[in-house]
């Protein structure tokens, strides 16, 4: 395999962390919502209703977290695994929801 | 790795993200700023857009409009199943009645609504130009134009996303946040950006929040929709439980209801000295018909106070709040949601608040601006002769004259158009909308033609004529003066057109500092010097602005 250049190197990591950002920021936020209006206590709509406006924190918190991160690579992966780890969760505890 | 560099790195990665995240979409976020801004001041900018309709005089007492309003609905909303009367407040001056008009299977069976401005003189209905109005100028900022709704809020969603993430990331680098609030380096190259930058952006910091979270939230069943479908199979079920406000149905049993007349007696025994917004009549003439008259003034946030009474008995029948989110246990969310869309709309301020919104609105659109000219600044003031401006660089810079200074064009032409366009046009309203992005077309393409900052001076002069004409135009396409307006007590139409007077002042006065500043682009000399050294003169000149600038 041909190696990269460390500008094409740069390149690569920015869209990596470009792309980690939005789309694990997405499910994570998603995830996140619907874990929380399956577990909040009370009525169902009040509950997703949090749930929907949680979905920018926590995509903020994502976008943050893999932009502080020193390594493009690593963060992906962590972000992947937790995106993967939550959607089990979801998948678990809810089944209906990926119908 | 020592803390410190840990902080550092952390501070570094957050300004580059603050960097990019605020440029990528940033002239979209100018755009939703400027145009979302005005709409705080829609029924003001639909009040000028139809200067046909006259203002209500205040000798009319409510009981004389409402007959008035009740002669005009009886001999034209025939068998209509809703039928309402506005009167007339210090936005909008106007008696308006509206209807529903049966569905008819040769109107493809759907219902038709229909409104009405009055005279009060006459009693008779006037047809004022059609236009798109300040309704449509306000709904540019979410909804967009010449592309299906639900794509436009997916876009300007991720716009707000990206305007959030500036937000947090601008307070994480932001050193001293509150002694760099009253700090204002003029002269100083770029630094006098930055803290122009500063200032707009951290005096009404809790606005800028406010507008940008809430908006993410307007939007968020379009943008987030499987946080709802993971729950419910019908999206409907869930919006039934959280806005439903279930009214009563027409029974089909006729009866004679009340009219107006009869019934505003009633109402103002319950709301003594209490001036109503509208009033209207559901399903008259069925067994279930029934009142809504609702208070001019809003009290809280929450929306108009509700009165409302059977149209046969006219006996009160329960108060309710034009939202059903009453402060219930439980209900925690749901009451957030309303209360962060109702905090986004200002609907409920009054003249100084709205004020407030609107100065706010154009501090935020302030930002962005200053924001997207101070990333090309400090990226100018590196360029030299051994490192040469980017095309990136020149691409932003040009895009920042064509769309900051150019959507200040576009917006003066959609007013222009609407008293230039001939008034009995088919189609007037989009005709109007079109000539404000076709003018904002040709002012993004205009800086291909001209440097950077002689289309900032020129575009900037371009509007503010443009803005300072809109007053004497009206006078002479439509007859009034700004003393007319002023005899005639019209406070919104006369304030409207002070604004344009004073916006297109301010905005000259902006070009012509942009042109003292940048003199020596200007110089007649150029004109007469050989070819080649106006293309040397005209780069170095633009390259050392700063320089210029700094040593005044």
């Amino acid at each position: 395999m041909r190696t990269r250049s460390p500008k094409e190197n740069q390149a690569f990591a920015i869209t990596l962390r470009v792309v980690t950002a939005l789309g694990g920021g997405y499910a994570l936020a998603n995830f996140v919502a619907v874990l929380w209006s399956h577990w909040y206590p009370g009525t169902q709509e009040n509950a997703v209703m949090g749930g929907f406006q949680l979905t920018f924190l926590v995509s903020l918190l994502v976008a943050i977290w893999v932009f502080a991160a020193a390594k493009a690579s690593r963060v992906c992966m962590q972000v992947t695994l937790v995106s993967a780890l939550l959607g089990c969760l979801v998948w678990v505890s809810s089944p209906g929801a990926f119908s | 790795m020592s803390a410190e560099l840990g902080t550092s790195h952390f501070r570094q990665s957050m300004t580059w993200l603050h960097t990019w995240a605020g440029l990528v979409l940033g002239w979209l976020l100018y755009f939703m700023f400027l145009t979302g801004t005005l709409g705080y001041f829609d029924d003001e900018i639909d009040r000028w857009m139809q200067p046909e309709v006259p203002g209500v005089k205040a000798s009319y007492s409510q009981a004389d409009l409402t007959k008035i309003a009740e002669q005009y609905l009886q001999n034209h909303a025939v068998a209509a199943s809703f039928v309402r009367i506005e009167y007339p407040d210090s936005r909008t001056p106007f008696l308006v009645v509206r209807w529903t008009e049966p569905a008819a299977p040769e109107k493809d069976g759907r219902a038709k609504r229909v409104k009405r401005y009055l005279n009060p003189e006459t009693g008779e209905a006037i047809e004022p130009r059609e236009t798109a109005g300040g309704r449509t100028l306000y709904r540019l900022h979410y909804a967009l134009h010449y592309m299906p709704r639900s794509i436009a809020y997916l876009i300007t969603s991720l716009a707000a996303f990206f305007m959030l993430l500036a937000l947090i990331t601008g307070i994480v680098i932001h050193r001293r946040i509150f002694a760099d609030m009253f700090l204002f380096r003029p002269g100083k190259k770029q630094r006098s950006w930055l803290d122009m930058h500063n200032l707009m952006s951290v005096l009404p910091l809790p606005f800028h929040l406010m507008i940008t979270y809430s908006g993410l939230v307007f939007l968020m069943f379009t943008s987030m929709p499987w946080v709802m479908t993971a729950s419910y199979e019908d999206e409907d079920d869930f919006f039934d439980l959280v806005f439903s406000q279930p009214l009563p149905e027409a029974s089909g049993v006729s009866e004679a209801s009340m009219s107006f007349s009869e019934i505003l007696p009633l109402v103002e025994a319950q709301w003594p000295n209490e001036p109503l917004s509208h009033i209207e009549i559901r399903h008259p003439d069925d067994k279930n018909a029934f009142v809504r008259a609702f208070k001019s003034d809003y009290e809280g946030i929450d929306g108009r106070e509700e009165l409302r009474l059977s149209a046969l008995t006219g006996e009160p029948l329960s108060l309710a709040v034009e939202h059903e989110h009453q402060q219930e246990q439980g209900k925690g969310a749901i009451n957030l949601y309303f209360l962060l869309t109702n905090l986004h709309e200002g609907l409920f301020a009054n003249t100084a608040l709205r004020w407030l919104y609107f100065i706010s609105g154009l501090l935020g659109t302030g930002m962005v601006a200053t924001g997207m000219i101070l990333w090309a600044k400090m990226r100018r003031q590196k360029v030299n002769k051994r490192s040469p401006a980017s095309k990136g660089l020149v691409l932003v810079e040009k895009l920042n004259a064509g769309a900051i200074a150019g959507l200040l064009v576009a917006i003066a032409v959609y007013f222009m158009a609407n008293r230039l366009l001939p008034v009995a046009m088919d189609n007037r309203a989009s005709f109007e909308v079109d000539a404000l992005f076709i003018a904002l077309a040709c002012c993004l393409v205009y800086p291909v033609f001209r440097s950077a900052t002689k289309a900032w001076v020129e575009l900037l002069i371009l509007a503010g004529v443009l803005y300072s004409v809109l007053p004497p135009l009206s006078w002479v396409l439509t007859e009034r003066t700004l003393l007319d307006s002023w005899l005639n007590n019209d406070w919104v139409m006369l304030s409207v057109d002070l604004s344009f007077i004073f916006v297109g002042l301010v905005l000259m006065g902006a070009a012509l500092k942009i042109r003292r500043l940048n003199a020596p682009l200007y110089k007649p000399s150029d004109k007469i010097l050989p070819k080649p050294v106006i293309a040397n003169k005209g780069v170095e000149a633009a390259s050392s602005l700063s320089v210029q600038e700094g040593a005044k």
